[in-house]
């Protein structure tokens, strides 16, 4: 066990120094071609050429590699000449990158000057909040559609389970997100927040359009509901497909046979081992959640990681996008070797050598 | 429901009904009431420092939480002193500049002379990375402190100033100092009212980080608690100022990443003030709100461009015709839903000194258009027109309208060039790389016409992208610079836009309407010519 955490904690290595190189390079090229983005927050004002060298260089715009199209910012050539084992060249643009976040943790900072980890230790909170609404929804509403399906195959609720995730699947989130806001946010809010009887934090906090500082949590509510009903289907059948193969297991049989409560059998024999494919699922799905964060948060306005790299994409802010994008895989990763050493501490038949 | 709205109705009515009665008592307060707070729409500004923030989300912040030497009429944009005693100058080239006594940070230190010396000086200082940096190149010295790449091709480290000082600013006594320029101008005043002058506190400049996050200003408010980044900024009435009160008792900035959401957000009463709009909301917010929106010709001016430095766009002829055969008023109404004003000239309608019609070529014509295209010559047969915009702002619409008004008019082929990012077409500006006709826009620096003028026109300027250059307009723009005051400079400006709407080095397309929705807790909105809404001046309704 011990040498299969070993092993894979090194296979981390080439995959997250394989994103970074991908990222580096990605950002590095859309400078190349599209200019440097420090030139355009002066917009139409020309700024003196020196005055736009300086706060370029404080940017971390100013490698010249980044005004060659197509070079990967990987060496430069050095200054004394002498260079790295004697080649002319040093390492260059990338190495410096990986040099500050390993070393030294600095992330860089974005266009306006802010530090990337602060932006990043103020933005998590706000996306735990999400993660854990939306899971929470996920899997409360989820098991409980997927159970009253599974046990009545066939049945009314059966069809109505079916059909009810058919059209949250085929919903994209984007719109789900726009119409919940709308409708749901404004127009329906509208009517609560008219009543006079009705709580404050019922009308103005989970019925808010829109993230509202003043109620940090209800306000996440309807956001969180969003994000998770993506997952929700998935959820719901999978569920309903575990319960319908358990029902008819031997052991749900001889439960029924030595004459225990329905409830029993159904909640403790059948419901608990129907939930580890579920379980799974839901390990694994967080990091689908945080691409439809991504989404959500833009929407809703929640100022968490979704928005920030949204908003640090489409002002090309190179070094957010690394540093925030790193730490995500960062976590996918680790997720991932959490869930495949649960498997062995879940099913003793698993072992790792 | 019906009976709730009509108490609101009646409520509003009593409260418009008394504000009115107030009015007309003369001397009594006309200006609304002071109290409550005012929660208005805002989007992440990027800094809170007078020497950084130079775009809108982070100047309205800093207009409430800093307050400069002047300040502009909220109707008539003139300039009015307010922390200035006198603004003076004998030659326009040295001004002496003395502040009244008595004002103070909000952490006690004293507006002075030296506020204001530290705070242009620290942002005119290259290696300190100040976007407000670009401001103080009028004043003598401003290039010690911005030093040039010597070899001009981007070096590793940028060339470390001599002097941290500007040599232009020099201290009298305690509460006056002199401004030298680098040329006379005579619309200096107009300039410091900008953000961009405010002063700084000494503790402010030493940990300019800290000051970031929780600024230490000097206006009718202060920060209440710290910038909560990307959420929320709160600010409360100050203590220590002296001036004019504001009016709300609290302003809550409210952050938004994108202007739908604020919207949204004001649908659901979680706003009082909205500054802009979301452009495809725009006429049902305009049914929706009607008499609580609020809408002027700004001052915000888009042009097209023509790259004079190019063959083709030297003879001015062809840029006259080019320019006849565009109905400004049927692209607003079409692609704008009649969002934008019309430009028949070179300077915003709101300014003093600007007039209608400047320009001779800017309404539709065709006859016209088609016998001067003729006397130039003719297009070059086969030629396709490029017209210029940058990518993913919204600017290929018009752009094609203006391209088929053209063609349908004098019958030249045209093709789109709309596939550059914002920075690299702004590079290729500077780089004078335009093959066609190229939009971009302008907004003015300080409520004078030479900003409209000088570095759009002037030989060599800054931001002149057509390259034109005529040595008429730029004695003119020198003559006012020198004249003895602000009014005596009009004419001679007025004479270089003559020369202008004549030659036509750009198309001027429009003005763009300014549009503010406010909610029914707001009694007076005040919106000022040159800053835009002012929270501070608006008023909320009370509950009596």
């Amino acid at each position: 066990m011990g040498r299969y955490v070993i092993r894979r904690l090194l296979q981390f290595i080439p995959t997250v120094l394989g994103t970074m190189f991908l990222l580096h390079y990605i950002t590095s090229l859309a400078v190349q071609f599209s200019g440097n983005p420090v030139r355009a927050l002066f917009g139409d004002r020309t700024p003196p050429p020196a005055l736009l060298q300086a706060i370029t260089e404080r940017l971390g715009y100013g490698d010249p590699c980044l005004d060659r199209k197509g070079d990967p910012c990987l060496w430069r050539a050095a200054e004394d000449g002498g260079g790295w084992l004697g080649t002319g060249y040093e390492p260059g643009l990338f190495f410096d990158r990986l040099h500050g976040i390993f070393f030294n943790f600095d992330f860089g900072i974005n266009l306006r000057q802010q530090e990337v980890t602060d932006l990043v230790s103020n933005a998590i909170p706000f996306t735990l909040k999400l993660l854990v609404i939306a899971i929470v929804f996920e899997a409360v509403v989820g098991i409980a559609a997927g159970v009253l399906a599974g046990l009545r195959g066939g049945s009314f609720l059966d069809y109505m389970v079916k059909i009810s995730t058919v059209f949250v699947i085929s919903v994209p989130i984007f719109v789900l997100g726009l119409v919940v806001r709308e409708f749901v946010g404004v127009k329906f809010g509208n009517v609560l927040r008219g009543q006079d009887w009705i709580p404050d934090l019922i009308s103005v906090g989970v019925f808010s359009p829109v993230f509202k500082p003043d109620y940090p949590f209800a306000s996440l509510i309807i956001p969180g509901m969003v994000l998770g009903s993506v997952s929700l289907a998935t959820t719901a059948r999978l569920t309903r497909t575990s319960i319908m193969e358990n029902v008819r297991a031997d052991y749900v049989r001889t439960a029924k046979a030595k004459g225990l409560t329905n409830k029993r059998v159904i909640g403790v024999h059948t419901l608990r081992n129907s939930l580890i494919p579920v379980i799974t699922f839901l390990g694994v799905d967080i990091g689908a959640a945080m691409a439809g964060a991504v989404v959500t948060e833009t929407i809703f306005n929640v100022p968490g990681i979704g928005r920030l790299v949204t908003m640090s994409a489409r002002t090309g802010e190179s070094s957010v996008v690394i540093g925030v994008v790193t730490m995500l895989v960062l976590v996918v990763l680790l997720a991932n070797l959490l869930v495949d050493i649960l498997y062995a501490v879940l099913d003793p038949r698993i072992r790792y050598e | 429901m019906r009976g709730k709205f009509l108490k609101v109705a009646v409520v509003a009515t009593a409260t418009a009904m008394l504000a009115t009665a107030c009015g007309s008592g003369g001397d009594s307060d006309d200006a609304g009431q002071a109290g409550g707070t005012l929660r208005v729409y805002n989007a992440e500004p990027a800094f809170l420092t007078p020497s950084g923030g130079d775009d809108e989300p982070s100047l309205y912040v800093i207009r409430q939480l800093y307050r400069g030497l002047v300040k502009y009429n909220a109707d008539t944009s003139a300039v009015e002193l307010d922390l200035a005693e006198s603004v003076e100058s004998d030659d326009q080239k040295v001004w002496t500049i003395k502040i009244k006594s008595g004002y103070t940070f909000d952490n006690g230190e004293p507006v002075n002379a030296d506020a204001f010396i530290r705070s242009w000086n620290y942002a005119a200082y290259g290696p300190n990375a100040q976007n407000n940096g670009y401001f103080m190149k009028r004043i003598a010295g401003v290039k010690d402190l911005q030093p040039e790449d010597p070899d001009g091709d981007g070096p590793k480290k940028a060339p470390e100033p001599a002097t941290k000082e500007l040599a232009g600013l020099k201290k009298v006594d305690d509460l006056t100092f002199t401004v030298e320029l680098d040329a006379p101008f005579s619309g200096f005043p107009t300039t410091i009212g900008y953000p961009g002058f405010f002063p700084m506190a000494q503790a402010c400049v030493e940990d300019i980080a800290k000051c970031n996050e929780t600024p230490i200003g000097n206006g009718p408010y202060k920060m209440d608690g710290s910038w909560q980044h990307n959420v929320a900024i709160n600010l409360v009435r100050s203590d220590s100022w002296k001036g004019e009160p504001g009016k709300p008792d609290r302003i809550e900035y409210r952050i938004f990443a994108d202007v739908d959401a604020g919207y949204a957000a004001f649908q659901a009463g979680e706003l009082d003030v909205m500054y802009t709009l979301p452009p495809a909301r725009y006429k049902e917010a305009k049914q929706q709100y009607g008499d609580r929106m609020f809408e002027l010709a700004g001052d915000s001016f888009t042009y097209v461009g023509f790259p004079i430095y190019n063959d083709d766009f030297k003879d001015k002829r062809i840029r006259q015709a080019l320019s006849l055969s565009i109905d400004r008023q049927s692209i607003i109404d079409a692609v704008f839903d009649g969002r934008n004003a019309p430009a028949t000239g070179f300077v915003a309608p709101s300014f003093e000194g600007a007039r209608e019609n400047v320009c001779q070529y800017c309404t539709k014509d065709v006859e016209k258009a088609k016998q001067l295209l003729a006397e130039a010559g003719g297009w070059p047969a086969g030629k396709k027109l490029t017209l210029w915009a940058n990518a993913g702002a919204g600017h290929d619409q018009w752009l094609q309208a203006v391209g088929d008004q053209i063609k349908a008019a004098l019958g030249i082929d045209y093709e789109l060039k709309v596939n550059l990012q914002f920075a690299e077409y702004l590079e290729t500006a500077d780089k004078k790389k335009f093959t066609g006709p190229f939009r971009l826009g302008w907004g003015p620096d300080y409520p004078f016409l030479e900003t409209f003028l000088y570095p759009l026109y002037g030989t060599g300027a800054g931001s002149n992208n057509s390259g034109y250059s005529n040595a008429e307009v730029d004695a003119l723009l020198k003559e006012g610079d020198a004249a003895e005051s602000m009014q005596a400079a009009i004419p001679s400006y007025q004479k270089a836009e003559d020369i202008l709407g004549e030659e036509l080095p750009v198309i001027p397309m429009w003005w763009r309407k300014e549009g503010a929705i406010y909610s029914e807790n707001v009694d007076q909105f005040v919106w000022n010519k040159v800053s835009d809404a002012d929270y501070g001046a608006t008023s909320l309704k009370q509950k009596s």
